[in-house]
């Protein structure tokens, strides 16, 4: 991807990713989590946050460390990483608020002809699936590799 | 002659066990509750929807 990224730490099965924000308020670590949505699913819930004290994700703490796009791309990447070694599986993404959803639909909209190069990417809007639109408002999103011929 | 540990490849192994043991203990029921209320809305709408075409 074009974006700076930060180094990120993560397991053998790329099911967990660790990295650090670094910026003006200081260095926070943060985690991707990829959980299957049940025992077997191909569909596994992106989960990200900063590692509280307790060592838990926390979604809603606000870092304010002016690299938001910086942690976006590098949480992309995690994405990227996980589906090039899991190609049949999805990617299910959500926002914990409102403008976190909005953040991440600016986020596929602005790098939308290089992600759909790779991936296929779908919008949940009106009680189905439906491939990604620019402009359009959706609750959560759908990322999987693009295999070839399709 | 004597063996010169990388250190920064120690650290990063031992990072790398740290999370894994994590992922290993962590269940369903351990999970945060925000990513147990994703996960469940996630099924919801895969259950009504299904998997696009």
């Amino acid at each position: 991807m074009r974006h700076d990224q930060y180094a990120v730490e993560e397991t053998a099965s790329l099911s967990e990713f660790e990295f650090y924000s670094e910026g003006p308020k200081g260095k926070f670590k943060k985690r991707v989590k990829l959980v299957p949505l049940g025992e077997g699913s191909l569909v596994y819930n992106l989960a990200f946050g900063d590692v509280s004290s307790n060592g838990e994700i926390d979604d809603l703490s606000v870092t304010n460390n002016n690299d938001s796009q910086k942690v976006l791309a590098t949480v992309a990447s995690t994405a990227y990483k996980f589906l090039e070694q899991h190609p049949d599986c999805y990617l299910y993404a959500t926002g914990s608020t409102r403008a976190r959803i909005r953040l991440y639909r600016m986020g596929i909209t602005n790098n939308l002809a290089e992600i759909t190069a790779d991936f296929l990417v779908y919008g949940f809007c009106g009680n189905e699936w439906e491939a990604f639109e620019r402009g359009k408002e959706y609750e959560a999103f759908l990322v999987k590799k693009r295999t070839f011929g399709i | 002659m004597k063996l010169r540990l990388n250190m920064s490849e120690v650290k990063r192994q031992a990072g790398r066990i740290k999370i894994n043991k994590d992922l290993k203990d962590t269940k369903y029921e351990d999970l945060p509750q925000f990513i147990k209320d994703k996960i469940d809305k996630g099924r919801k709408m895969i259950a009504i929807a299904g998997l696009p075409k």
